[in-house]
């Protein structure tokens, strides 16, 4: 208690400086807080628009699709393996699809194309392409002709809301098929390879495309409500379907490796940079510590000859170290939260050195980023800074109870 | 009477860059407990350099202190520090209080480090300060209080956990004459009603008057040393 009493009330004998220090801290917290913040909810919304936009959070499919990308791979009679996905809270929706390239000709001309093709009910739980459509509206009917394409590619065959096309693929037995379609809507994501290559017909004219069954599909796309929840969901689905011979369970990360690259690498910088800033912060406070160690030598000398013991010393001045901190982190996480919640609802504004459309990696985002501050970030955040001011406070206490009180006693005469 | 400190032929040189310079030159001396002593002299004979060693703040060059037939030189720096904690009274020239702490704490810290419990020491800090003059100023910071009053504080600091010694070191020389008097009669009165024994050390011929033993040092030396 005598501690505690002393550290105390030497912290504020120099308010200016405690206050000052305090700032420092604070002001490194909030920025790591709202940098992680933002890091957070941008992962957040780029991973589950990405996932929302593509294969899902979790990807079911054969185990050689992903190698060789051959249509001829696929998954058969969905329904045994979809059972589990009620077990799992955090599953809110799924969907079969049919992944293939083709050619789209109009009478203006031809394009190369990517298509989806896709179960219209199930997808209007979970795609983001619904939102996406500026005009015309999202493929109504199961055994219909519709196709819906992004604008890029509308403008490149010059066709508009119900104008024809012709899809013309490979089927499963080498012969060239062609389907009659469409367009019954047209979608703008601001990515430039969705919008100009990606296009969605329904399930069964893919099927009917690829001459393939009806229980056959080439992925089941699983949609989950907390992106972060990913891997324990994966881990117990290949419980799940262990059995299964011909089904491989892959998270976004395998399925969108660049995404992932993309966020580990930019994950990386931002703590890199928090770790400059958190170095310059570290400096300021030793400095502090320092200064008012030095400037109480004749002061550590007299405890010394009263009889303090130098560990008690040393406790002494980490205390002071312990409460400046505290009080630096305590004023931060909540300055850090208030700022978080701010940016949560207001979004930070991108737009300015962005412009209006924000592609990362090829993932159309929002230009304005919202922060979701993750509570395992943020203790850690709060802990590691917290951690750093009383490392910082133990070179000057060793320097202080080095000091032989004699020399001190000196020194301050 | 019981020794409380003896010294046999205590040297100390200190070094000057590569010169050497003595400051005791074979100091025997015998302190007995209950002794009122002042060590008198002119500046730089060695006065504070005796009393820092007998303190256990500094190490002789040559030669043995015993504090109650205890061999200073032989102690590690934690027995030192303990031994400074419970048997040794400090009596700074610039009172040298702990300035975030007010008289009460100030005069409580030593028996806070011996871990004392709570109403022992708050009793007898109580009865301390109400003896040495300052009731009522219990919460006063040193800031607050003149001279005199810090010097009080830092005298019922150092008898407060009752030590063999106390050392002073000029305990008077920042105060008036007045106050010099009120502080010498209080510390005549605690050696003569607690046994309290006080080495001090002084310039002020009033101070060596008051003294019942006056060693006198010279380069030193002890060039006197009377019993009166």
């Amino acid at each position: 208690m005598l501690i505690i009493k002393l550290a105390w009330r030497n912290l504020w004998r120099n308010k200016r400086r405690t206050i000052i220090t305090i700032s420092s801290i604070c002001f490194g917290l909030v920025l790591a807080l709202v940098f992680i913040g933002l890091g957070d909810g941008t992962y957040g919304t780029m991973i589950d628009s990405a996932a929302r936009l593509g294969s899902g959070h979790i990807t079911l499919e054969h185990p050689d699709y992903r190698s060789s990308l051959l249509t001829r791979l696929t998954l058969q009679s969905t329904g045994e393996v979809t059972k589990y996905f009620k077990e799992i809270n955090e599953i809110e929706g799924w969907a079969p699809r049919i992944l293939g390239q083709a050619m789209l000709s109009t009478s203006y001309g031809s394009v190369g194309a990517a298509f989806i093709g896709v179960d219209p009910e199930r997808e209007k739980e979970n795609t983001l392409f619904i939102d996406k459509i500026t005009e015309g509206s999202y493929l109504e009917h199961a055994e219909g002709r519709g196709v819906l394409i992004g604008k890029k590619m509308a403008a490149r065959l010059n066709v508009s809301i119900g104008s024809k096309m012709v899809i013309t693929a490979n089927n499963l037995h080498g012969e060239i098929a062609a389907e009659l379609l469409r367009v019954v809507g047209i979608f703008e994501t601001g990515s430039e390879m969705i919008d100009g290559y990606i296009c969605q017909i329904t399930l069964k004219r893919a099927q009917t495309l690829l001459a393939m069954k009806e229980t056959e599909i080439t992925q089941l796309a699983i949609f989950i409500t907390n992106q972060r929840a990913t891997e324990r969901i994966i881990e117990h689905l290949k419980i799940s379907l262990s059995d299964a011979n011909e089904v491989a369970v892959l998270s976004w990360r395998e399925v969108m490796p660049e995404l992932a690259s993309y966020v580990e690498l930019d994950g990386t910088s931002n703590y890199i940079f928090q770790i400059i800033i958190f170095i310059i912060i570290a400096a300021g406070i030793l400095n502090t510590i320092l200064m008012s160690v030095m400037e109480r030598q004749f002061e550590f000398g007299v405890l010394l000859c009263l009889g303090m013991k130098p560990h008690n010393l040393l406790f002494l001045i980490l205390t002071e170290s312990m409460l400046l901190g505290l009080l630096g982190v305590t004023v931060g996480t909540v300055m850090g939260l208030l700022c978080n919640q701010y940016f949560t609802v207001k979004g930070f504004d991108m737009t300015l050195f962005t412009g209006e459309n924000l592609d990362i990696s090829g993932i159309a985002l929002d230009p304005i980023l919202y922060s979701d501050l993750y509570p395992d970030h943020l203790v850690i955040t709060v802990v590691l800074v917290f951690l750093m001011t009383v490392l910082v406070g133990i070179y000057p206490a060793i320097k202080a109870t080095r000091s032989e009180p004699i020399e001190t006693l000196k020194k301050g005469k | 009477m019981t020794d409380i400190v003896r010294l046999e032929g205590v040297t100390k040189v200190y070094q000057d860059g590569k010169v050497a310079v003595p400051a005791l030159r074979g100091i025997d001396l015998v302190l007995q407990k209950g002794e009122f002593v002042a060590v008198a002299g002119p500046s730089g004979s060695g006065k504070t350099t005796l009393l820092n060693i007998i303190g256990g703040l500094d190490k002789p060059t040559q030669g043995s202190v015993y504090l109650e037939e205890k061999r200073l030189s032989a102690m590690t720096r934690g027995e030192l520090s303990r031994l400074r904690l419970n048997r040794i009274g400090f009596i700074f020239q610039s009172y040298n209080l702990i300035p975030v702490l007010t008289a009460f704490e100030n005069a409580e810290f030593v028996l806070l480090l011996q871990k004392q419990p709570a109403e022992e020491r708050r009793q007898r800090v109580g009865n301390l300060l109400e003896e040495v003059g300052l009731s009522g100023l219990e919460n006063r910071f040193p800031r607050d209080m003149s001279g005199g009053q810090q010097q009080r504080v830092a005298i019922a600091r150092s008898i407060a956990p009752e030590p063999a010694l106390v050392l002073a070191d000029e305990p008077t020389a920042n105060v008036d004459s007045q106050t010099a008097s009120e502080l010498l009669d209080l510390m005549e009165k605690l050696n003569r009603e607690k046994k309290v024994t006080f080495l001090f050390s002084t310039h002020d011929p009033a101070v060596m008057e008051r003294s019942r033993r006056l060693i006198v040092l010279k380069d030193g030396r002890i060039a006197k040393d009377t019993l009166k």
